[in-house]
């Protein structure tokens, strides 16, 4: 890294420390922590942020293809489900239930399946990546599915409460306890790590290399860069923390099935959050996963027919907003700047 | 002898499973690739239209049986059936995808490639719902037309006549699918949008009616395989989603935008997964995304594909 980046990246970091946004980004980490012990927060709404945690993990990583790379994965559930699989045949299997083994297990798992699927596909671009990411996915799912000597089947794994560096805080604490008082932390700890480092990574010249590759991948390979080469790093990281991902949702629902974590529509749900968010903003993403399990959790409650309501809430931004939740942010910020000029112009 | 002879029976049996099992890929296949070609647009959301075609086909089979069942004899019967699945509700399906492409599909097309998929699944996820609404979330079937027809008997066995019927009537729609892409002024300029849009707009032709009615045909066919599905098996929601993934199938391994491709490409995955579910039903499927993947690396066009994307 040059001493000039370097610089760059501290002045960027205090500027968005300094800003009113970075206020509110510190409000909503400080609100972050405390919420399991704010009044009025149930198991449900403690529930419910633990997704939105481990979906913006999910769809940071998928971002570092999507909106970095420029790849569109039909195949995410791949990682996602190879690492929630990974952990619960490993635990059933090797008898271990401690999430300090278990975890890199899952994001271990989840990099080798992305650095093989990778190594294949990255040679391919758009519709070509996207399906032959698809295929090799659903090769996955499809294996999980028919071996069921080995994985369970369709019926899935259950996944019991780790403990925690040998303590098992289920016993001590009850579900509850365990929940607001330790599971929340680690997914919350998880985000926090997943954002911090993948934000570094992709404003580290690595980050901007793939920006390069994504604009004009004929030109990166004529000022020397090697694309296909980059191209698997980035399928890794991202595949890598995807699995994270998947680490914490098996975690959380304590039970994996092929369908839930392995299937196509899981990629596309993932594919659905980032866009949503903003492909186009490091914290897209995160917005994103928001939205999408709020008005996923709303519309749940309000209908059975839930997956027309998402359907078309993707269709909707796609076609009026593909820059998703950070183009509308954006738009409102300039329109923000534009009115405080008027008013002192006057 | 008697074990050669079992042997051959199982051959034959296989490769009519396969046969019958490409005859839906080819119709469900061969519109997507069409669209494609044309248009440069990648619709998840086609392989819904099979679903859509084969519950209409039990809603109208039972509604037939119901009014007509009984007045008319065996043949009539049948002559009903023919036109209710060949023609009603190819047409009723049609109708529903150009109401479909005017509203959802049209203003897509501008879009880049990625959004044409996400845009699409979610096209897909309304669709899946819809017919779940209209139709419930029980598995229906109507297997009356095949009932009809019955079975022959071979050596310990039967094999139903309905499989044989849709085998055939693919056979003859591939056929004349070629004659109207080579013969035919409307297949000509479809194969020529293909190879270059512009210059047939150009040439004074109004390509955005060309591609409606070829989006429309390939909804057609999509319904149309659906409902030669269903007499001999059961729908249930959920179906499209597995069909997407075979749609796209055919589409890589034959070649995107090919007629040809789209037919061998059928063929090698109906034969695939017929021998695969007899000897190895573990990974029948699996050897179609095997497959799939394989011809991706080694030649991205497709067997018989020239579009590269």
């Amino acid at each position: 890294m040059s001493q000039d980046t370097r610089t760059g990246l501290v002045s960027e970091i205090k500027g968005s420390v300094t800003s009113s946004w970075g206020i509110g980004a510190a409000l909503l980490a400080i609100g972050a922590f405390a919420l399991p012990y704010l009044p009025g927060t149930s198991q449900f709404e403690v529930f419910l942020v633990a997704q939105i945690l481990t979906f913006a993990i999910a769809g940071l990583a998928y971002n570092v293809l999507l909106g970095y790379t420029g790849l569109l994965s039909f195949g995410h559930a791949a990682f996602f489900g190879g690492s929630a699989y990974a952990i619960g045949l490993f635990a059933q299997y090797a008898g271990v239930s401690e999430l300090l083994v278990l975890l890199p297990v899952g994001v271990l798992a989840a990099g080798t399946v992305a650095a093989i699927v990778g190594y294949v596909s990255v040679r391919h671009t758009k519709v070509y990546y996207a399906l032959l990411m698809l295929a090799l996915a659903q090769l996955l799912y499809v294996l999980t599915v028919k071996l069921y000597t080995v994985t369970g089947g369709t019926d899935g794994v259950p996944i019991t409460a780790p403990t925690i560096a040998g303590v098992d805080y289920l016993a001590m604490w009850g579900y509850g306890g365990y929940l607001q008082g330790v599971l929340y932390y680690v997914i919350l700890l998880a985000f926090v790590v997943t954002a911090v480092l993948l934000w570094t990574f992709m404003h580290s010249p690595f980050g901007l290399t793939l920006k390069t590759i994504r604009d004009s991948p004929e030109r990166a390979r004529a000022i020397g860069i090697p694309v296909y080469q980059y191209r698997w790093y980035a399928s890794i990281v991202s595949g890598a923390f995807t699995g994270l991902a998947g680490a914490m949702y098996a975690f959380l629902n304590g039970h994996v099935t092929p369908g839930t974590v392995l299937h196509w529509s899981r990629s596309g749900e993932l594919a659905f959050m980032t866009v949503l968010g903003g492909t186009g903003s490091f914290l897209g993403p995160v917005a994103g996963a928001g939205a999408f399990i709020l008005i996923r959790s709303q519309a749940q409650q309000l209908t059975e027919y839930w997956h027309f309501v998402m359907g078309l809430v993707l269709f909707l931004v796609i076609v009026f907003e593909p820059e998703g939740i950070a183009g509308i942010v954006s738009r409102i910020r300039r329109r923000v700047r534009r009115w405080r000029k008027d008013r002192g112009d006057r | 002898m008697y074990v050669l002879q079992q042997f051959l029976i199982d051959q034959l049996i296989i490769v009519l499973n396969g046969l019958s099992r490409a005859s839906t890929l080819f119709l469900l296949g061969t519109g997507l690739s069409l669209v494609y070609g044309m248009l440069n647009f990648m619709n998840l959301a086609h392989a819904a239209f099979l679903p859509l075609g084969a519950y209409l086909s039990a809603s109208l089979i039972r509604r037939t049986t119901g009014v007509v069942g009984d007045s008319l004899g065996f043949v009539g019967l049948f002559v009903v059936f023919l036109v209710v699945l060949l023609l009603v509700v190819p047409a009723i399906a049609s109708m529903v995808g150009l109401v479909m492409e005017q509203a959802l599909f049209e203003p897509l097309y501008d879009l880049e490639d990625d959004y044409h998929l996400l845009a699409t699944f979610g096209i897909i996820l309304m669709m899946e719902d819809s017919m779940k609404f209209v139709w419930g979330g029980q598995p229906v079937s109507a297997t009356a037309p095949a009932d009809l027809l019955g079975t022959f008997s071979i050596p310990g066995g039967t094999y139903p006549w309905w499989s044989i019927l849709t085998i055939l009537i693919t056979a003859a729609i591939a056929g004349t699918l070629y004659y109207f892409l080579e013969a035919t002024r409307l297949g000509r300029i479809t194969l020529a949008m293909a190879e270059d849009k512009e210059i047939v707009s150009v040439s004074g032709i109004d390509t955005r009616s060309i591609h409606l009615k070829i989006f429309v045909i390939s909804v057609g066919l999509a319904a149309l395989g659906g409902a030669l599905y269903l007499p001999g098996a059961s729908i249930t929601t959920g179906l499209s989603l597995e069909f997407v993934i075979l749609a796209f199938a055919v589409l890589v391994i034959g070649g995107l935008g090919s007629l040809k491709g789209a037919i061998v490409a059928s063929l090698i995955i109906g034969l695939v997964q017929a021998y695969g579910t007899y000897y190895i039903p573990q990974l029948a499927l699996a050897a179609v995304f095997l497959l799939m993947a394989a011809v991706i690396l080694v030649k991205p066009t497709g067997l018989f594909g020239e579009i590269d994307a």
